[in-house]
């Protein structure tokens, strides 16, 4: 078996696999198993070690493939996934936080213990609430007359409403009537052709 | 006893799995699943030993067979999210 000079990667020519020597306090479990689940699609994978001392990956290429290349490229993704686990753990505080603000409460006086309120002291803070009691206070006044009911606001309206709708009745009745008297007319001028034809 | 042994008198494959590294309840789930195209069997102790029979009809390499076992073994952990 050969050593490479300062890589932790073994050759094992007999098996055509190389083994990985990892440190468990450099690269957590976790990413070594997702690292190692990346590369079963190319390669047999085997986990051997003490956890708390040293962890060994086992990898056989399934096809023909460079057994130092692959060792290498497993070393890259171990890399990436630290990386990915790292800024995972240092933005958790931040993406709960916003997750919970989002899922249980738009009221800011709701304190859900996440800090969110903690810069309440700052005068930018005590400014934008100062504002907020102000429009609120305002909403209070109803300028607009929002908070009249329409019936109250358009009762007049209402009853021209009304008006038209007898309006509408009258014109209806008089149309139907014209309709009743122009059918009597056609009847009327059918008779008196029957009558000729005889 | 290394990772992986084959008894050619016997034709038996015996595998090492460190309990530590392994989830022995994916390992049995496992040797369940392989029970259905080998013989296999499931023995606790320090570490985790499965012993399977491969089929000596079948072209494959027998060692073949125990590699896979491996990988299914850590694709299983990683589809029920133990890792």
């Amino acid at each position: 078996m050969e050593k490479q000079p300062n890589i932790p990667i073994e050759i094992d020519e007999e098996n055509n696999a190389c083994i990985i020597n990892l440190n468990p306090s450099i690269y957590p479990m976790e990413v070594i198993y997702t690292a190692s689940y990346v590369f079963i699609d190319k390669a047999y994978v085997i986990l051997d070690g003490d956890t708390k001392k040293e962890i060994k990956v086992i990898l056989k290429p399934k096809e023909d493939y460079d057994v130092e290349k692959l060792g290498m490229e497993f070393h890259n993704e171990l890399l990436s996934y630290v990386l990915y686990h790292e800024k995972n753990k240092q933005n958790k505080t931040i993406r709960d936080t916003i997750i919970q603000r989002a899922l249980l409460a738009n009221d800011p006086d709701i304190d859900l213990g996440l800090n969110v309120n903690a810069n309440r002291s700052d005068p930018d803070f005590a400014e934008i609430e100062k504002e907020i009691k102000d429009i609120e206070s305002k909403a209070d006044d109803d300028i607009e007359d929002i908070a009249i009911p329409w019936e109250d606001k358009y009762g007049e309206a209402e009853e021209d409403e009304g008006d038209n709708k007898e309006e509408d009745k009258e014109k209806i009745n008089d149309e139907s009537e014209e309709e009743k008297s122009k059918e009597g007319r056609s009847e009327e001028g059918r008779n008196e052709e029957e009558k000729e034809d005889k | 006893m290394k990772y992986i042994e084959h008894d050619t008198e016997h034709n038996i494959l015996r595998l090492r799995l460190s309990k530590e590294l392994y989830d022995i309840n994916v390992i049995k789930e496992s040797v369940e699943q392989f029970s259905s195209s080998h013989e296999c069997k499931f023995i606790d102790g320090d570490y985790a030993i499965v012993e399977i029979v491969p089929e000596e009809d079948k072209d494959m390499d027998p060692k073949e067979i125990a590699y896979e076992f491996f990988n299914y073994v850590l694709a299983l952990m990683k589809n029920k999210a133990i890792v």
